[in-house]
């Protein structure tokens, strides 16, 4: 039942992007179309899957003091890996994730689960925790990518959704996707708190 | 008594350890995936040659090495044959500086440099809904068509914009202020399509003074 926990905390209670607020540069980012935002949060649960199982495997024999270069070191191969079977097999999302593949290094979400979860826990939780944390924050890119893409494009992956609908484009430009993430945790946190009584003074 | 795994050397050498897994893992990874990168690149470039150029045949493309100039931003420009070996055309490759991007591009001209026979982007990063929507290539019918069968999925066919350079010659582009009178911009990105425009003009006239010598 536990075990459980770990995977579904990720999702909705400890969302890494709607609740703890991390990773959201990419976010905002990649979420212009359902198809980058979809590479892109496979790509990240790829990488976060790779450290926390390393990171927790070898989490005996890590320093303590050298920890984060060990972590930024597992972190930084899984994320060439990923960048090169990406050039090799999909070169089309590779394209329109550009620089958002490298930067999956400093995505705090992963160096986050290795520092508190991976190099604590067996390997198998944090395996767990990987999947349930790489789910949260795709789960964010879709529903960020589906308003975004059906409201300032009309089309959802890459198909007209009404024909004649003049789509709004500022969504799809900067200011759109802290409009559409600003209501979406807006919408998280009032579902994590409901029912909960909040003292005033 | 210090803790075990606490010294300096215990530091220096698990990350060594580390950063050696890494780099066997990265260049097996590389080895795997070399091949492949290598083809991708390859039939990227040779789709690109094919759009611009769509009569010549297959392979029948002779890179020609000069100077980096307007029309060879990578130092090369492609000469075009069909299949009774007569030359066809040329393919030149511009560079643009857009909004937030350089944006690359690939220019086919006839035998004589006069008419563009097609041109097409072969890499930008302009942005998302504005300045992207040059290789934007709009679909006919709606999700729900497709979903329901009524309409099947088609090839890609050629962005619009990309499309409107197609025959046209050099007297087509008339720059009025900072507009190309004759270009359908982008909506909201003029520096985009103003980017584009120049890099195909700039590379197209330069190639017809420095080559063709006109």
């Amino acid at each position: 039942m536990r075990k459980w926990q770990i995977l579904k905390s990720g999702l909705f209670k400890n969302n890494p992007v709607f609740i703890l607020y991390l990773g959201l540069c990419p976010v905002l980012a990649t979420s212009t179309s359902i198809r980058d935002g979809f590479g892109m949060g496979v790509a990240a649960t790829f990488v976060l899957l790779g450290s926390n199982v390393i990171v927790s495997a070898i989490r005996g024999v890590i320093p303590r003091r050298a920890r984060i270069p060990c972590f930024i070191v597992v972190i930084a191969t899984f994320v060439t890996i990923v960048e090169l079977f990406l050039a090799a097999y999909l070169p089309k999302l590779n394209k329109s994730l550009g620089l958002f593949v490298p930067l999956i290094v400093v995505n705090c979400i992963i160096l986050y689960r290795a520092e508190s979860f991976a190099s604590k826990n067996s390997v198998f939780s944090s395996f767990l925790d990987a999947l349930g944390m790489g789910f949260g924050f795709t789960l964010a890119l879709l529903l960020l990518a589906f308003v975004r893409e059906s409201l300032g494009k009309g089309t959802l992956l890459g198909y007209k959704l009404i024909p004649g609908f003049e789509p709004a484009v500022i969504i799809i430009l900067p200011p759109g996707a802290f409009l559409t993430i600003g209501l979406l945790m807006g919408f998280f946190n009032w579902r994590k708190n409901r029912g909960k009584t909040v003292k005033c003074d | 008594m210090k803790k075990r795994g606490e010294s300096p050397y215990n530091m220096v050498i698990v990350l060594a350890l580390i950063c050696a897994a890494a780099g066997l893992a990265l260049g097996g990874t590389y080895h795997v995936t070399r091949e492949r990168i290598e083809e991708q690149q390859r039939s990227e470039r040779k789709a690109a040659l094919r759009i611009v150029l769509p009569e010549v045949s297959k392979d029948a493309f002779r890179e020609v090495s000069v100077p980096k100039s307007a029309f060879a931003a990578e130092g090369k420009y492609y000469e075009a044959y069909d299949d009774s070996g007569r030359l066809v055309g040329y393919a030149l490759e511009a560079e643009g500086t857009g909004y937030s991007s350089t944006i690359r591009v690939t220019v086919g001209v006839d035998s004589k440099g006069e008419v563009i026979r097609g041109i097409k982007i072969t890499f930008q990063q302009e942005t998302p809904g504005l300045g992207a929507n040059c290789e934007v290539v709009e679909v006919e019918g709606t999700l729900w068509d497709v979903l329901s069968g009524k309409r099947e999925k088609t090839a890609a066919r050629e962005p619009k914009f990309q499309l409107q350079f197609r025959g046209k010659n050099l007297d087509y582009f008339v720059k009025v202020g900072n507009k190309y009178q004759n270009i359908d911009g982008l909506t909201g990105a003029t520096i985009t399509t103003n980017a584009v425009t120049d890099a195909v003009v700039a590379a197209v006239r330069e190639f017809r003074e420095k080559v063709l010598r006109k």
